[in-house]
């Protein structure tokens, strides 16, 4: 029986899908009351949209290129400062840049188009400073790939690491005050108004990074990461594909950076730690590495988990248990131990490497009812197993003690304390054979 | 004498390591549609012969011809020119490097000793990288699937399914390459050389750990696939009966050093040649 669908309903039921939730979003957004818990699926859906692109970007290097790369956290501190910077209105600079003179930069480029443009010249505002965002990122992440990509696997993973905090370090310098504020927040920029913008935003950037990867470069990228001795025998320049990933994952990476601070509305340096670098690997690593449905779906999970599903933690009371152990930081416990257990027990993630398709979809939901059926004979069978794997532990335990037992009985009566040598019956003797000519 | 054009040359082909020769003076010569075997005793510097004409190692001294070009060029030098144990030390000048990938990119494919396909991605999908490097479109183009990209993508998958089929590995295009039985992983390997188009073939041990029946068949595929791909090829082999049975040529190795070149019927009766595989007299 062949269920699979013909490419035409499968596009229709993706994009069918895609406008639902669209909907569900902007709606959502203008109708659920801020305050109510509804409203935290809202702000989930954005920040979990601007992290499935970070993570998406991240799994470009690490799932499909192989390069261990832990920079992100470094490029989207830059992606955001540089949206930021560019749309503060005019007459907020004052107040913004109150320790240095209101800036030197004193315009903002949603202001200027919008008084040109009007309504789309608002948003064209914002999308300039967003792509300005990306393509600066783009190009810092190709200057430090130049040294940097020489080196593999951990080395690659420490240098990154490394150039990430110098950045940091970088943008609260006192010096550079007139353009980043020092380490002073920025605040007053134009963010978006609706949660549409990101995930729309995110949805069409992550789209761009599924088509790379299966273009024929993307297939480049991931014979690379397979065997790069034998992808460089195949013709392919390691360095450039090296390099090319690396640089299209900076401008993913920094337009994130452009829409987080959206989301945030103030921004600041101090928060882009190595610390969110590591929280960007584990949505990678939860859903998967090498599975961009995966960085999906874990940067949902993830946010869900640490905004709202586990918040009480930290308030002291959590699905109606309530202990003096549940006080601020007591979330991250939790989230550590079940970061262990996925790790130990669940390393390939939730995708593994696999994609999403209707196909697979439907062959998954077609399987569950036998599956749901077989349930109680396979936990019979399991449960059988056990019994009989306990059984046999417990005859060899009981056959070790009679051994045990009947040496200790042979000692005292001292049997063992005379056995005979053993001699060899009959010894050989090699010659060294004659060679004749 | 063969007078047929000569496609690859090694002239003095010197590879040190530290105080380690591990080719010495090597010197070979690939003529056009040719086969020719590379022998010797284990670690005797065959397969580092191949890195220094692919590219992965510079040769410490010596030149690589490739199709009449000089593409690698050597001499001792730095801390090698006292540590130096070769011969021929100053008789050349020049330094030229080449990375493999370039390398393949002048018509020399190779194949590896421990197979290396790429492990994650379908039979299909392993030729279709070979493509990559004679593709003209840019990242841009091939990521947003301009017509013209669109059009040589198919053109590279249809190629690359005409390849499998002539290796019949057709119906077994959509498994993953890891999932092939031993003979067939040797064979896609070497349908996935041929897919970078090369003119010089160079295989590394092709029937290690075949059976007598399996190394026999990769002989007449190897003679089919020089006829029909227009290849010469430079082959290091361990089976006496393959390389015997269809080398033209044969270059013997013994500790970096090369010890007799010749027709097979002249390699099996050299002295030489029984004493480095035998052992000989005390």
């Amino acid at each position: 029986m062949d269920t699979r669908l013909d490419n035409k309903k499968k596009i229709a039921l993706s994009a069918a899908c895609l406008i639902l939730f669209m909907v569900f979003v902007y709606f959502g957004d203008i109708m659920i009351r801020p305050g109510s818990s509804m409203k935290m699926l809202i702000t989930v859906i954005e920040k979990g949209s601007i992290f499935a692109l970070v993570a998406a970007s991240m799994n470009l290097l690490n799932g499909f290129t192989g390069l261990f790369s832990l920079g992100q956290a470094g490029f989207m501190l830059i992606g955001a400062y540089t949206y930021a910077i560019f749309t503060i209105p005019a007459d907020s600079h004052d107040k913004v840049y109150q320790y240095f003179n209101g800036g030197i930069i004193k315009w903002s480029i949603v202001e200027i188009l919008e008084s040109k443009l009007g309504l789309a010249g608002h948003y064209l505002g914002m999308l300039i400073p967003m792509l300005m965002a990306g393509l600066l990122v783009a190009l810092i992440g190709f200057l430090i790939g130049i040294p940097v990509l020489r080196l593999k696997s951990d080395y690659l993973a420490i240098a990154t690491l490394g150039f990430a905090e110098i950045i940091r370090a970088f943008f609260q310098w006192n010096t550079l005050g007139p353009l980043t504020n020092g380490s002073n927040v920025l605040r007053k920029y134009t963010t978006y108004k609706n949660a549409i913008f990101p995930v729309m935003i995110a949805g069409i950037s992550i789209a761009i990074i599924l088509l790379l990867i299966n273009s024929t470069y993307g297939r480049a990228f991931r014979a690379i990461r397979d065997d790069e001795i034998a992808a460089e025998a195949m013709g392919i320049n390691l360095f450039k594909h090296k390099e090319m990933s690396f640089v299209i994952s900076s401008f993913f990476a920094g337009i994130s950076g452009a829409l987080l601070a959206m989301f945030q509305t103030t921004i600041s340096a101090t928060p882009f730690t190595t610390v969110m670098t590591y929280e960007i690997l584990l949505i990678v690593v939860i859903g998967g590495i090498g599975s961009i449905t995966g960085s999906v779906i874990g940067a949902f999970l993830f946010t869900a988990a640490s905004e709202w599903w586990l918040r009480g933690l930290d308030a002291g009371k959590w699905m109606g248990i309530s202990s003096s152990l549940m006080r601020p930081g007591f979330r991250k416990v939790v989230f550590a131990i079940l970061i262990m257990l996925i790790v130990l027990f669940y390393s390939r993630g939730i995708m593994g490497d696999k994609e999403f398709s209707w196909d697979g979809f439907f062959a998954w939901c077609k399987s569950r009812p036998a599956a749901v059926k077989a349930w109680p004979e396979k936990r019979k069978a399991s449960r059988a197993a056990k019994k009989e794997a306990r059984a046999v532990k417990s005859a060899a335990k009981a056959r070790a003690k009679q051994a045990k037992e009947e040496k200790e009985a042979r000692k005292s009566s001292g049997e063992g304390l005379f056995t005979p040598l053993v001699l060899a019956d009959h010894v050989v003797v090699f010659e060294k054979e004659g060679r004749n000519g | 004498m063969d007078n047929r054009q000569v496609v690859l040359k090694l002239s003095d082909i010197t590879m040190q390591f530290g105080g380690v020769v591990a080719v010495d003076n090597l010197n070979l010569e690939v003529h056009k549609n040719e086969i020719v075997g590379l022998i010797g005793p284990n670690g005797a510097g065959k397969t580092t012969a191949f890195n220094c004409i692919t590219g992965v190692y510079e040769p410490t001294n010596g030149a690589v011809e490739i199709n009449g070009q000089v593409v690698i060029e050597n001499y001792p030098k730095g801390k090698m020119k006292d540590a130096y144990k070769g011969r021929n030390k100053d008789k050349y000048t020049r330094t030229l490097t080449m990375l493999p990938d370039k390398v393949t990119g002048l018509g020399v494919a190779r194949t590896f000793q421990n197979i290396r396909l790429f492990k994650g991605m379908t039979v299909l999908e392993n030729v279709m990288v070979a493509m990559h490097m004679n593709q003209t479109e840019s990242v841009f183009a091939a990521t947003f699937r301009t017509k013209k990209a669109r059009a040589q993508e198919k053109a590279m998958r249809e190629e690359a399914m005409e390849l499998l089929k002539k290796v019949d590995l057709y119906e077994n295009m959509d498994d993953l390459s890891t999932s092939l039985p031993y003979g067939k992983q040797r064979h896609l390997e070497i349908a996935r050389a041929l897919a970078t188009h090369p003119t010089i073939l160079l295989l590394d041990e092709p029937a290690a750990g075949m059976n007598p029946q399996e190394s026999d068949d990769l002989m007449k595929f190897i003679g089919r696939i020089r006829e029909e791909f227009d290849l010469s090829i430079l082959m290091i082999e361990h089976h006496m009966q393959v390389v015997m049975g269809i080398c033209e040529h044969i270059y013997v190795l013994n500790y970096g050093g090369q010890i007799a070149d010749g027709t097979p019927e002249e390699i099996q009766a050299n002295p030489a040649v029984i004493e480095a595989y035998l052992g000989g007299d005390e």
